[in-house]
């Protein structure tokens, strides 16, 4: 979720909502404290009766649009033999020995307590079936209706991750649970690729300066002469080096690869997610993560920069609904398309390097879920001297070429 | 010279603040009249006792322990009676004052 | 003691990272309206499945909570899933219902039953011991946070989480729904820098911040492996109120 879209919310998301305003979450309408008085008695019940009556509502869908899951204790997933709707777009996976999408728990979890799948629990009547499929199968009669509770109960479902995929499903973003083997997969080309890095490089602290000229030159330590001060922050800046990578294991890893929504998404082969989620639960662990356990976080993300570099090969339609910030967005388009081209590079040049220097780059997101209350973070590594070369960067150079574009001073070039 | 940090809070209270029989007691503490009452509940303007911090020194963590013994320490000059509420004057690394009442026990935030 | 005055309080998954889920609306109800505890609600609402402002059954309930009302026999601990499974095997289920053409999928089952209730009860010690094994609370600190928690509910407040305001948890004179909040709880201490921010402003009724806390540390430093009776004792005895403090801008200076 960007800061924008955060902002928007975090007026409303601060105050308990009264769930007489369900429908337009309102600021500021309640009291200071109890006085005792009916109007106040009567204006609580009606607030708690609003409340209860929502959360009474049923769990449902038509019976035209039947969805049925049914629960298999043994492997703990949910088979699905007739899948039909949008919902598995993204979610479920094809199982070959059954022929049909099988769910992880918290997909179950997710579709049946929106009301939009019912539940039953397998038998081997069921799995019989399940290879012939002749007739319809009578699961109404024959198998064991799980309630929602029930189904929590048999799942063995990890809570923290739950309420961060329902959350982000909530508000439309597709979303995957990231598999071992991927992880481990990155971290062995992440190895690769530290192994071929100049180490050398890293011996000079600065890219000028003390050590430009060899020890004992007569000229080392003399005055050097500047006219420019481009020259003399070049001359200061540092080369930090990465930092090698200690810790073998960390409790932490990314959990889940994050798509903004998108009409052509594709389970097979999806792109690049928008976001890489890591889940953690702060409500009995208030350590915040060490160094190095951030670090090995944003390794697990690292290697995947290296699709950036690559051209996109499909470019995204967009979908319907323009938010808020595409309508800024197509609005401050407009401005600039009227303003001549230099001073439209321009504003494109300052604003991308602004990006840059603020996002750096990496970046995956913490969602820090404590007593069933989530906050986003968003955790990145710096560019700021913009070593790393990404899809912005290379713009950067597009725009200006040869230009120290990690230096906010620089003379005006044209 | 300059002043010592708990003078400064004095200057601050005469001069600034406008208070009145504003006394030194020790190192940390002052106490003062200010010349309205300062909490609308109040019955008049009553005696403050204010624990003069310099917040670049004091270190991080404000404790339990540490406000507790404030009070006791009140409460010894101030003719053995606790008082409801102290307050702590805390000076930033610019050298402004900022004021905050610690009341003892759990109040209602003030209703503006 | 018998169990039938006792709500139920599921658990599910006993054995990692515990969590005490309430399904059945009525147990909400009780708990809010007779006992002020308001636990957390997670569950997406299926009238507005695509917002994340109201959420729906289960409710939630914060450690402090689960252990309140265990301390006053308000609530039993059961294990969900083998509670329901022996009820399955005894024919005791829900049937998905159909009605107006609408396939509905309950919250709960309504049907308690005794005996089974207490064949798979779980005891408090147990229940504690499994929700800190992937924790870094040692036995002193979770003991009088636990009763920082205890004071403020038996004084009558309502409670939530307070990690929205930066503090440990945030206290209403009434129920929430209806009444701003008075104050952040900090457990112990807080920053100078925390009070010269000065805490949220979003509503237009200032909060302060209370301090709460022991004078002298427990010296008990250890990491929980095994929660035994004496911790038990411990976390409910009665013995000590914790000192308490408000703070708040004097508004002059």
């Amino acid at each position: 979720m960007s800061q924008d879209e955060l902002n928007d919310l975090i007026d409303v998301e601060d105050e308990i909502q009264d769930w007489k305003n369900l429908g337009m979450p309102k600021r500021g309408t309640k009291e200071f404290e109890p006085d005792g008085t009916t109007f106040q008695l009567n204006s609580l019940e009606d607030s708690r009766n609003a409340m209860f009556n929502a959360l009474g509502a049923n769990r449902q869908h038509h019976i035209k649009n039947t969805l049925v899951g049914i629960w298999k204790d043994d492997s703990n997933s949910c088979l699905v033999p007739n899948a039909k709707g949008n919902y598995f777009k993204d979610v479920g996976k094809y199982n070959k020995l059954y022929n049909c999408i099988e769910l992880n728990p918290i997909e179950t979890i997710y579709l049946v307590e929106r009301g939009s799948m019912v539940i039953y629990l397998s038998d081997d009547e069921f799995m019989d079936w399940l290879k012939d499929r002749n007739m319809e199968f009578d699961y109404e009669t024959n198998l064991v209706a799980l309630d929602l509770e029930y189904l929590y109960a048999l799942s063995n479902v990890n809570f923290a991750k739950y309420q961060i995929y329902a959350y982000l499903k909530r508000l439309g973003y597709i979303i995957q649970e990231r598999e071992e083997i991927e992880q481990e997969q990155e971290q062995e080309q992440e190895q690769s690729e530290e192994h071929k890095q100049d180490k050398s490089f890293t011996i000079l602290p600065r890219v000028w300066g003390i050590l430009s000229y060899p020890v004992l030159h007569s000229l080392q330590f003399k005055k050097v002469h500047y006219f420019r001060y481009t020259d003399v922050y070049k001359s200061i800046q540092l080369n930090i080096p990465k930092i090698p990578k200690k810790e073998p294991s960390s409790p932490f890893h990314l959990t889940f690869n994050v798509w903004k929504p998108t009409p052509n998404f594709s389970k097979k082969s999806p792109p690049l997610p928008d976001f890489q989620v890591s889940v953690i639960d702060t409500s009995k662990n208030t350590d915040f993560l060490k160094f190095s356990q951030i670090q090995q976080l944003l390794f697990e993300k690292t290697t995947s920069l290296q699709y950036e570099l690559k051209v996109k090969e499909s470019i995204k339609k967009k979908p319907k609904m323009e938010s808020k910030k595409e309508v800024r967005a197509k609005k401050q388009a407009e401005r600039q398309s009227k303003l001549n081209e230099s001073t439209r590079l321009r504003n494109e040049y300052l604003k991308t390097r602004d990006e840059v220097i603020k996002n750096g780059h990496g970046n995956i997101v913490l969602a820090v879920i404590n007593n069933g209350i989530i906050n986003f973070i968003q955790l990145g590594i710096g560019n700021f001297n913009m070593s790393q070369k990404t899809e912005q960067v290379n713009r950067l150079e597009e725009i200006y070429p040869g230009r120290h574009h990690e230096l906010i001073y620089n003379e005006p070039v044209y | 010279m300059s002043s010592t940090l708990i003078e400064q809070f004095k200057t601050n209270l005469i001069h600034y603040n406008l208070w009145n029989n504003v006394k030194i007691h020790n190192d940390l503490i002052i106490s003062g009249i200010p010349s309205t009452k300062l909490v609308s509940t109040d019955d008049s303007n009553q005696i403050e006792w204010i624990m003069c911090i310099d917040k670049l020194g004091f270190g991080k963590e404000l404790s339990i322990k540490i406000i507790n013994s404030w009070f006791k320490q009140v409460q010894s000059l101030n003719n053995n009676f606790r008082p409801s509420r102290i307050t702590i004057g805390i000076m930033n690394d610019d050298g402004t004052i900022v004021y905050y009442f610690v009341y003892d026990g759990i109040t209602k935030p003030r209703q503006n | 003691m018998t169990t039938t005055n006792k709500v139920i309080l599921p658990v599910i998954n006993i054995d990692n990272d515990p969590e005490v889920l309430i399904f059945d609306l009525e147990v909400i109800k009780y708990l809010r309206i007779g006992l002020n505890v308001l636990g957390v609600l997670t569950g997406t609402l299926s009238t507005f499945p695509q917002q994340n402002l109201f959420l729906s059954v289960p409710l939630k309930l914060i450690i402090w909570e689960v252990i309140w009302l265990t301390e006053n026999n308000k609530g039993i601990l059961v294990d969900a899933k083998s509670y329901r499974n022996d009820k399955l095997k005894i024919g005791s289920v829900s049937k998905s219902k159909t009605t107006n053409n609408m396939v509905i999928i309950p919250s709960t089952d309504n049907n308690r039953n005794e005996e089974l209730i207490t064949k798979n009860q779980i005891d408090i010690k147990t229940f504690i011991t499994k929700y800190l094994q992937n924790s870094n609370y040692t036995i002193s600190k979770f003991i009088n946070n636990y009763k920082y928690y205890k004071h403020l509910q038996n004084s009558g407040y309502f409670i939530n989480p307070g990690i929205k305001f930066g503090g440990d948890l945030v206290i209403y004179p009434g129920d929430p729904l209806r009444y701003h909040s008075y104050s952040t709880i900090k457990f112990n201490f807080c920053d100078i820098d925390e009070i010269i921010v000065g805490g949220r402003l979003a509503t237009s009724v200032k909060k302060n911040m209370i301090l709460i806390g022991y004078e002298d540390e427990n010296e008990n430093d250890k990491r929980i492996d095994e929660i035994d009776d004496d911790v038990i004792n411990d976390l409910y005895r009665n013995d000590k109120e914790p000192l308490t403090f408000s703070i708040e801008w004097s508004g002059f200076g």
